[in-house]
């Protein structure tokens, strides 16, 4: 039986946010093997603000090139086609942290810092593992809760119900999302990346970021957002919504086939890193 | 007013505006002088930014009210607390045990970090 109150966000499927429409034309452009850098440099520019992002984001620490990139041809070159959807990507969700309203503020806040460190986790712990699509992990950690921006957009209500269950009991989040909703975020932020045609390995990642071993053949990925999320909460980089420690998946971990003594640089390159980002994405995008 | 970040407020700063969880729900008030109770709570609720009363920039608010010597003894304590709590769930795995150790040391060493960055400013 599908709960209630999921069929009631899939009937508002329309008001879900969107994403803007240059970037559904770039992701044509990426997924179509014929286009070219010139192609692809022709959408950018059409776009001002997007084209002043791009050449921030290429020239920020977070890149680390040793030259100013002056021109977006040469952004698509030094970086490739994938790199910069996921770049976009990662601006866009920026501005759907930013449309909330004034009393949502603080919510966004930590829940976008949160998603941000996870993002930036997620690519300390790729690095690592030697992972070869950095971009891409990097955006599944910034998204992995967006379920639940859409239940404070759309379930108002069954939210505050939420949060006061957590406050009371000082339970996980997923734990109060099951006992008032019946699902939890995961499986709401599932939907709207199928929603936005996300490509499927992200939908999987999102949707099983707390239990890896269903995503299937992504269950790396999972894993890597999972133990990503962790930390971040660990070491109390913005806010999941609750205040517990939600366990380390026992699979998961055995996926990464990572050290147990690899967790403090993990931790430290995080947090160095977040703090250069942070201060990058939050202040100029 | 001075909008501040909540790892350089002090105790005995003054709260400009209230303070709301990731939930809307009220952490503290408006006018509420700040302990160092609860300024670890705030940062166990992720918050980073604040308003206090006062005029002038962040670091100047920050000199006025300069923390006591055992200030950081005090917070490590307050740390710890909150650290066991939240990992009371999970501690029957190895891993996360050292998640916990490295979340111990790193809040440990925030605190003579910041101290450093204060005398240079
Ligand atoms: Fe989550
Ligand atoms: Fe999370």
């Amino acid at each position: 039986m599908k709960p209630n109150n999921l069929t009631r966000i899939i009937g508002k499927v329309d008001d879900l946010p969107t994403l803007p429409r240059t970037f559904l034309k770039i992701t044509e452009l990426v997924n179509s093997p014929k286009s070219s850098a010139q192609d692809l440099a022709r959408v950018i520019t059409d776009d001002q603000i997007l084209t002043a992002r791009l050449l921030k984001l290429v020239n920020s620490s977070f890149y680390g090139f040793p030259r100013r990139v002056s021109t977006v041809r040469g952004a698509i070159v030094l970086l490739g086609f994938d790199a910069i959807r996921n770049l976009l990507l990662t601006t866009s969700i920026f501005d759907l942290f930013s449309n909330m309203n004034r009393k949502g503020k603080f919510q966004r806040e930590q829940l976008w810092d949160h998603s941000l460190g996870c993002a930036v986790g997620a690519k300390v712990i790729g690095g690592y593992l030697k992972y070869d699509k950095i971009e891409e992990i990097f955006v599944a950690g910034l998204l992995h809760d967006i379920g639940k921006i859409v239940e404070m957009l759309f379930l108002p209500k069954e939210f505050q119900k939420i949060a006061a269950l957590i406050e009371a009991k000082d339970i996980l989040m997923v734990t109060a999302e099951e006992s008032v909703l019946g699902y939890t975020h995961a499986e709401v932020g599932k939907m709207l990346a199928e929603r936005w045609n996300l490509p499927s390995k992200l939908v999987h990642i999102i949707a099983h970021h707390h239990g890896p071993p269903h995503a299937g053949k992504f269950i790396q990925e999972a894993a890597i957002v999972h133990l990503a999320d962790i930390l971040c909460r660990a070491v109390d980089i913005g806010s999941g919504g609750d205040r517990k420690m939600p366990s380390l998946c026992q699979t998961a971990w055995e996926t990464l086939q990572l050290k147990v003594s690899d967790i403090e640089p993990i931790v430290g390159e995080m947090e160095a890193e977040f703090e250069d980002i942070g201060l990058f994405v939050n202040h100029s995008l | 007013m001075i909008h501040l970040a909540v790892r350089n407020a002090k105790p005995g700063m003054v709260l400009a505006e209230a303070v709301c969880n990731l939930h809307g729900t009220l952490l503290l008030k408006q006018g509420v002088e700040l302990t160092l109770r609860n300024v670890m709570m705030l940062k166990s609720w992720g918050i980073r930014k604040i308003f206090v009363e006062g005029e002038g920039d962040e670091d100047e608010a920050g000199d006025k009210k300069r923390s006591d010597s055992d200030v950081a003894e005090t917070m490590r304590g307050t740390d710890y607390e909150g650290l066991e709590g939240k990992f009371s769930d999970v501690l029957d795995d190895e891993v996360m045990v050292e998640v916990m150790r490295v979340a111990r040391n790193r809040l440990q060493r925030r605190l003579p970090e910041r101290k450093g960055n204060d005398e240079t400013q």
